[in-house]
This record gives C-alpha cells, sequence and structure tokens, in this order.
C-alpha cells in the first residue's frame, strides 16, 4: 500500500508540476533509485539485526536469513537510492537535479509504512521504549511505549506541507531539505527506540550521521564550485 | 536494434518494476505481523513461520531473478546500443569504423 500509494502521489505530481527530464531518462533515475534502495534497505536492515545474522550465521541458517521477509530499514532505502541515482545520472549523463519530484511521494509511503509499522506491533522492531506520558501505546506486552511510529507520520505530514509551499527554490533544493531533515529526525528520534547501541547509538542513527555529512560536504563543494565559476564572470 | 522511445525505456520500467517487486515481497513480512498480533500464523520462535511467509518468499524469489535478468539484460542492450553507429536510424547494422575511434582518442 505505501508503495502504491506513493507512486500515485508521484504521477499525480508529475502531472501537476510537469518533469525536468524526459520520460526516458525519468525511467533511468526510477530503476536506479529502486534498485538502490532494495540494496541500500537490505544491507543496512541485516546489519541492523547483526546478532540475528551472527545466530544465523552459527547455526548455519544463512539462507534462511537471506530469503526472510523483512530486515530492511528506510534510511538503508533512502541512502541507496540516493547513490544510486547519483551513480546511473553521471554514467548516463544526465545532469538535471531530479530529486524533487520523489519527496512528496516519500513522505506518503513513509507515513502509510508507518501504519504497517504500528499495526505490527513489538514484532516489527520500530517500537519505542516505555514512558508513562498520556499518549503511550501499548503494543500488547502491558507496557505503555512511545508511539514513534505516530511521532513520524506526524513529522512527515510537516514536511509534507513545508516542500509543497510554492516557493521559487533551486533544482534539488526540495529533495536535500527533505533528505537532510529525515536523517537528522531519525538521528533524534532513534534515541526513542530500544536498539544495541555501538558507542551510545545505533547503526541506523550512525548512518544517518554518514548520509548528512556527505549531503554537507556536497553542498559546500557545489556552493564553492559555483562561487568559482561566477568569478570571472563578475570581472568582465 | 531502432532507437524508439518506448524500447529506450523498457528495460528501466522493467528493472524499477522488479525491484519494487522483491521490496514489496520482503514487505509482506508486515502484514503477518500484523495477523499473527490478532493470533493468527506466525510462531513466537526465530525465523517463525507465518502464513503470508509462502507467497512473500515467491514474489521475492521470483522478481528477484527477473530483477537479475532485466538489468542483465538492459547492460547488454546499453553495451550494443553504445557501439551503434551515431545516428541511429539505419535498419541494418554496420561495422564500426577503426579510423573514427582512433580520430576521437586523438591519436
Amino acid at each position: 500500500m505505501a508503495y502504491a500509494a506513493g507512486y500515485a502521489v508521484f504521477r499525480w505530481q508529475r502531472g501537476q508540476q510537469g518533469d525536468v527530464v524526459d520520460e526516458p531518462q525519468r525511467w533511468t533515475v526510477l530503476a536506479a533509485a529502486a534498485v538502490g534502495a532494495l540494496v541500500g534497505s537490505r544491507i543496512l536492515g541485516l546489519a541492523e539485526q547483526w546478532p540475528t545474522v551472527m545466530e544465523a550465521w552459527r547455526s548455519g541458517r544463512v539462507w534462511a536469513l537471506l530469503l526472510s521477509p523483512g530486515g530492511k530499514t528506510i534510511v538503508g532505502g533512502l541512502l541507496g537510492g540516493w547513490l544510486g541515482v547519483e551513480i546511473v545520472k553521471k554514467l548516463s549523463g544526465i545532469k538535471r537535479r531530479t530529486g524533487d519530484l520523489f519527496v512528496l511521494p516519500l513522505c506518503v509511503g513513509i507515513a502509510v509504512g508507518r501504519v504497517g509499522c504500528l499495526v505490527a506491533g513489538l514484532a516489527d522492531d520500530t517500537y519505542g521504549k516505555p514512558t508513562a506520558l498520556p499518549w503511550a501505546v501499548d503494543l500488547g506486552d502491558g507496557i505503555g511505549r512511545h508511539p514513534v511510529q505516530v511521532y513520524e507520520i506526524l513529522f512527515l505530514v510537516l514536511i509534507g506541507i513545508l516542500v509543497s509551499i510554492k516557493v521559487k527554490l533551486p533544482e534539488g533544493a526540495r529533495f536535500r531539505f527533505f533528505l537532510g531533515s529525515y536523517l537528522a529526525w531519525r538521528v533524534v528520534i532513534d534515541f526513542l527506540k530500544p536498539q544495541p547501541l555501538i558507542g551510545g547509538m545505533n547503526l541506523i542513527q550512525w548512518s544517518c550521521l554518514a548520509g548528512i555529512l556527505v549531503l554537507i560536504s556536497d553542498e559546500l563543494r557545489l556552493f564553492f564550485g559555483d562561487k568559482q565559476k561566477t568569478k570571472p564572470d563578475s570581472r568582465r | 536494434m531502432t532507437n524508439t522511445p518506448e524500447k529506450r525505456f523498457f528495460f528501466p520500467k522493467l528493472v524499477a518494476v522488479m525491484a519494487v517487486g522483491v521490496l514489496m515481497g520482503a514487505g509482506l513480512c508486515g502484514l503477518d505481523f500484523a495477523l499473527a498480533a490478532h493470533g493468527i500464523g506466525k510462531s513466537t520462535e526465530e525465523f517463525g513461520v507465518g502464513p503470508l511467509d509462502g507467497v512473500s518468499l515467491a514474489v521475492m524469489a521470483l522478481s528477484a531473478l527477473g530483477l537479475l535478468f532485466s538489468l542483465a539484460a538492459w547492460v547488454l542492450a546499453t553495451i550494443f546500443k553504445s557501439r551503434e553507429p551515431a545516428g541511429g536510424n539505419n535498419e541494418l547494422p554496420q561495422v564500426p569504423d577503426d579510423r573514427d575511434q582512433t580520430k576521437h582518442d586523438g591519436r
């Protein structure tokens, strides 16, 4: 349902706003995003469950683990999809920034997916830490927990509203704003999830930090690259 | 091989659909967990089997196979296309001209 909702929003938005690339190029970008997201989400999903992976390795059930459903993460999907698109754009010579059209579909898709996470309950491994707050949810074990999935849905609604405001922005700015905000959000919200920690944070948080650093360094490179390009022009 | 727009984006479309198929197959576990939360299927042990695990596995395996084949076909098609002479409107395959390549290499 999440994928269908995301794709429906993508088609609607593309029809409304048009596209910066033609149809074949858009499909090339979509394919790169899908394959990158698949690989990224699976790798980070399995890495996140490293105790289970180690247990499967010891008991000789690696195939069961690899073929088992689940074990994928949104952050891995976003980072993998982003990397996949950048690689394919370089290979196929696509110069335009193509991410803006993905922002609203991603907000909708992730929000719908989070409803599924909440319904799935404890088995989904995306639940929050125990709390005594009045809006705590009991996922079946009699313990009131932070409804982290609901927090994320509200955050995505906010981001969706912000990126829908009709303001003239540079190409790709909406996608970078979404990606940076979502990664920063996950660094914060994952402190409310009982996950195994490495150096004070879980693997998803470390991946988000790495993604944010890449995003910032890319922005700085583009900013200073643009400045250097405009310098000779200003002398004329 | 002609370069009609339909042919140019047939493989990316197929690859995208197959990749999403694998992701959806893996995502079916959510439904399994939701059913388990209501006492239907899925045992509590690690790697427990749920009612949708068969469907999930079939979707994952078939679309993963499809993904591998369509990716390979896309790569091959791209390689063959890049070897086609410029213009690309001729139906008949043409022998690549070595002299032209040396020109591009700047030798």
